[in-house]
């Protein structure tokens, strides 16, 4: 990949926060979605245990109308006593705790629940009122404006059609028929649900959980793979070329001249690279050149040397020594310009 | 033949003849900078031609046994 070295450093930070970035937003998401699932699972124990106390209020009101009812049979009750006192305070306990129905239980759950409730407690009033004509009891159960009960006299409850006609014994049975339906279809049905909900719930928190910390692990291990990958790549990249730059800018330092490179890139370092090789034929040149010079400057001498011990024997000579004087000069002008051109270079 | 070739050419002969003798190659190379009036190895391959510089290394190279 031929990139320069700020892209190619870039390009590795960039790998390895987004490495980071994607495991951080899963992990971040898969948290959520475990807290969401834990507060799902909460709602749906909560609603589990709220529908487990309707069953035990709805239970104790049928204990206490069965309880009431013998006690009525018997002629023991008298208006205002205890017995149908606990039925009242049992039954307002009860409408206290259907109003106050946890938000997340379905409106048709909640509808069939008040319903059932509903057709219940008219039957157990109907059946008390009807077991306390029987025993010959002035106490009966009346409805007030706001739909609670209260001990009277007399009985303003209206009979349902289904209850017309029943004799105790028939609605005594009707009663416990539907407290079966009650807490065994409708709240059994409703609590189960619930607690499967629930138990749904946590299983996909655990699962969330379990993908989060695995997610975790996995970002770590990627990190650390691409990290390392990426100082693997840089250094073979720029690190390593740039070692064989500097070797080779030492070997050039002390005269191996035929020092030279394996790559060359387009990139920083390859630019550095070719630097470093032409100031290497640089120097390379000079050196010749400066060789070049020497060997010109040995031969002159060498020349101009053997011109003027010409000279000097013909001068002892009384010969003409012109000639030769004349070649010590044109050798030592052809020296200076030699000396001249490589100056100037 | 262009001016860096020739001058190419003639280093390369007395780098060849003289490969055991670094001093007679540095006498050599002096002897034609010398003869020629200017360092072969100053010439670029992107210097401009000089015919009087061409003629004047081929007389040297001649002189000193070069065949061209």
């Amino acid at each position: 990949m031929n990139l320069s070295v700020r892209r190619r450093i870039g390009l590795a930070m960039g790998i390895v926060v987004l490495v980071n970035v994607a495991a951080g937003a899963a992990s971040w998401y898969l948290d959520t979605r475990a807290l969401h699932e834990q507060d799902r699972a909460d709602a749906a124990v909560r609603r589990a245990t709220w529908l487990s106390t309707v069953s035990n209020d709805v239970t104790a009101f049928v204990s206490e109308a069965t309880d009431l009812a013998f006690g009525v049979t018997g002629g023991r009750s008298e208006e205002g006593s205890a017995e149908y006192g606990d039925l009242v305070g049992t039954d307002a306990s009860v409408r206290r705790l259907m109003a106050q129905a946890p938000v997340d239980l379905p409106a048709a759950d909640a509808a069939a629940l008040a319903a059932k409730w509903e057709d219940l407690r008219v039957a157990v009033f109907v059946w008390i009122n009807a077991e306390a004509e029987t025993g010959h009891s002035n106490t009966r159960l009346m409805l007030t404006d706001t739909g609670t009960l209260r001990a009277s006299v007399q009985s303003n409850i209206s009979t349902p059609s289904a209850l017309i006609g029943m004799d105790t014994g028939s609605l005594r049975r009707e009663v416990r028929r539907q407290t079966e339906a009650f807490r065994l279809g409708v709240l059994r049905t409703q609590v189960d649900g619930a607690l499967a909900e629930a138990d749904t719930a946590r299983r996909r928190e655990d699962e969330s959980r379990r993908w989060a910390s695995t997610i975790t692990l996995l970002a770590i291990a990627a990190s650390l793979v691409v990290a390392v990958g990426a100082a693997v790549w840089l250094y073979r990249t720029i690190a390593a070329p740039l070692s064989k730059a500097k070797k080779v800018a030492e070997a050039v330092s002390s005269g191996d001249y035929a020092a030279s490179f394996d790559r060359h890139g387009t990139d920083e370092v390859g630019a550095l690279i070719h630097a470093v090789e032409e100031m290497r034929d640089s120097v390379v040149r000079r050196i010749e050149v400066m060789r070049e010079m020497a060997g010109a400057v040995i031969v002159t001498a060498e020349a101009a040397a053997e011109a003027a011990r010409t000279a000097r024997e013909r001068a002892y000579g009384q010969g003409d020594t012109g000639q030769a004087l004349d070649a010590v000069v044109s050798r030592a002008e052809t020296l200076s310009d030699l000396a001249t051109q490589m100056l100037d270079a | 033949m262009r001016l860096y070739d020739l001058c190419r050419h003639v280093s390369a002969e007395l780098e060849k003849r003289y490969t055991n003798d670094p001093m007679g190659l540095l006498r050599a190379k002096g002897e034609l900078a010398t003869r020629t009036g200017f360092l072969a190895g100053l010439v670029g391959p992107n210097d401009p031609e000089d015919p009087e510089k061409v003629r004047r290394l081929r007389e040297a190279a001649e002189a000193m046994g070069i065949a061209l």
